[in-house]
């Protein structure tokens, strides 16, 4: 009798094990893994660690502005007129970006989502820009786009939709409202990155007033001439206050 | 019969942890705060200055970050955005000058910092001005920008996130000036609401902070109106479009209007006098007037119709 119970009881735990796990193992803490067959890209993972700093709790003072003095000296923290002291916030949804293999004339497209939480600001711009072209170690590399007309620059976007037009690219598609710059508003426009070793200057791809989502969509094609290598490079989106 | 049993349970378990249990490879995105949003810094050097920020990890990942200050000039679309220099456009001004700032952590000066998840860390800016300062204004975005050290053995591109403050430094400030550069509405409209353009340019040399209102009197004098301007920073020799604290657009909400308005435009800015300026328009409801004058016409036709 006594052993009958225990049994129960063991057979239980056993079972709530066994539906912890069926519930927790759709956590997929990766973000990103590929192997020579096979690339899961973090974009399709629905359940992202992402933070929305919207959410945040930091409530530190009553009141946004402070005007303290020091020996020869005035500071005003934060902005006059915002009530409340709310942290400005910003989130990226992944820290690499993997196009796993490329093959000529098959555009890879991976996203990157962007989240803005104004805080007490009175408005942001998120700049963007590449350290380089994505190379790889021989410094080949593969060219920023031109877009299908030969005229989307990093100052200027340009519809790109033929898988004969080559190189790297982006746009900046609205999650969540407006925000991204006006270049984007029309559907397949791309632009290049600004290039840092170009001493490009960096360019804001998104103004906005209130919290906003946004998704970044980077595009690669390359053509029959470009040599099979693995090509990197680093993307910085920063986000600031307006004044 | 007891040992068995457990046995069998710490096999059970272990199967499953190994079947199921999530693999952990890398992190997922970057999540950061900083707090204030802005710091506006008036000096009469020699002067040490200190004052706080603070950065949160808001991501469940330890973060690296590393900073760097961008000197930047107000952006040409006067909306209060800022444009970086380029650094071939850095002038030696702005260079000696961010050799001075600093950042420290509990009193020692850093050029990286740690946070694990969710940590907050309250920073020290220093900013060391020696008496024989050039008395000019000084504009830079302290950025931290995350470390990436992933390669994954593909084609990639390492994601960096940066967050900033803005950081105003006036040296010396000898005097502001400004004017009202627009002010202006639709000299006809048919109905409200009405919207307002107003910039205000510093023709200083040093950043100011401006605020201001509207008042709309009708016909006969009566105010009728008044719309809030926010508080603007408007950087030396630089303009900028005004808002309302509302919303960004400056609207007086009034929907029927009839007649002649004034709108008396009040500029305040540091402790200087108000700087004013009038317009008027006229509101024709001109959809209304059609429609009245429509139905007018169609009683006119069906009396003469009814006589006749």
């Amino acid at each position: 009798m006594r052993i009958s119970s225990k049994l129960k009881k063991i057979g239980l735990v056993l079972i709530l094990i066994v539906i912890a796990f069926i519930i927790l193992r759709n956590r997929t803490i990766a973000q990103s893994a590929s192997n020579n067959f096979y690339t899961i890209q973090g974009g399709e993972i629905e359940q992202k660690t992402l933070t929305n700093p919207g959410e945040s709790s930091d409530k530190s003072s009553d009141k946004t502005t402070s005007i303290y003095f020091g020996e020869n000296y005035q500071i005003t923290a934060g902005f006059e007129d915002v009530e409340d002291s709310q942290p400005f916030s910003f989130s990226v949804s992944n820290t690499i970006v993997n196009y796993g293999p490329l093959t000529p004339t098959n555009p890879v497209s991976r996203t990157t989502d962007l989240i803005i939480s104004k805080g007490s600001s009175k408005g942001y711009s998120v700049f963007a820009f590449a350290n380089r072209q994505l190379s790889d170690i021989n410094n080949n590399s593969i060219p920023d786009t031109t877009c299908d007309n030969g005229t989307c620059s990093e100052t200027s976007a340009a519809v790109w939709s033929g898988n004969l037009s080559f190189g790297f690219g982006y746009r900046c598609e609205n999650a969540d409202g407006s925000g991204c710059t006006e270049d984007f508003s029309k559907t397949g426009y791309f632009k290049q990155f600004a290039n840092d070793s170009k001493s490009e200057a960096y360019q804001a791809i998104i103004n906005g007033f209130d919290s906003r989502k946004a998704k970044i969509e980077y595009k690669i094609n390359i053509s029959n001439n470009q040599d099979k290598s693995n090509y990197s490079n680093s993307i910085t989106f920063i986000a600031i206050p307006n004044l | 019969m007891r040992l068995k049993s457990k046995i069998f349970l710490a096999g059970y378990v272990l199967i499953i942890i190994l079947l199921f249990a999530p693999k952990i490879s890398n992190a997922s995105g970057y999540s950061l705060s900083i707090y204030p949003t802005i710091i506006k810094i008036k000096t009469n050097p020699p002067a040490l200055v200190k004052t706080g920020i603070r950065i949160k990890n808001l991501s469940d990942y330890p973060v690296d970050l590393s900073y760097v200050l961008k000197p930047f000039v107000a952006d040409d679309n006067n909306s209060g955005q800022v444009k970086y220099l380029l650094y071939s456009d850095y002038t030696s001004r702005n260079t000696n000058f961010l050799q001075r700032v600093r950042i420290l952590e509990n009193g020692q000066t850093i050029s990286e910092i740690i946070l694990s998840p969710k940590q907050e860390k309250n920073l020290t800016l220093l900013i060391d001005i020696p008496k024989e300062e050039e008395p000019i204004d000084h504009y830079f975005s302290l950025v931290f920008l995350t470390q990436n050290q992933d390669n994954p053995d593909s084609s990639y591109s390492q994601i960096v996130e940066g967050i900033g403050t803005n950081v105003l430094v006036s040296i010396n400030p000898q005097g502001y000036k400004a004017k009202i550069a627009d002010f202006s509405t639709l000299p006809f409209v048919s109905g409200g609401p009405v919207k307002f353009n107003v910039k205000a340019e510093n023709i200083g040399e040093n950043f100011i902070n401006t605020t201001g209102y509207i008042i709309i009197n009708n016909i006969f004098g009566q105010t009728v109106g008044k719309v809030d301007l926010a508080p603007k920073n408007i950087l030396a020799k630089s303009t900028a479009k005004m808002s309302s604290r509302e919303n960004g657009d400056i609207i007086w909400p009034e929907k029927f209007l009839l007649g002649t308005y004034r709108a008396k435009l009040n500029v305040n800015y540091e402790t200087y006098p108000t700087l004013s300026r009038e317009i008027r328009f006229i509101a024709i409801p001109t959809k209304q007037i059609i429609l009245l004058t429509i139905i007018g016409i169609l009683i006119i036709f069906i009396r003469k119709r009814i006589k006749s």
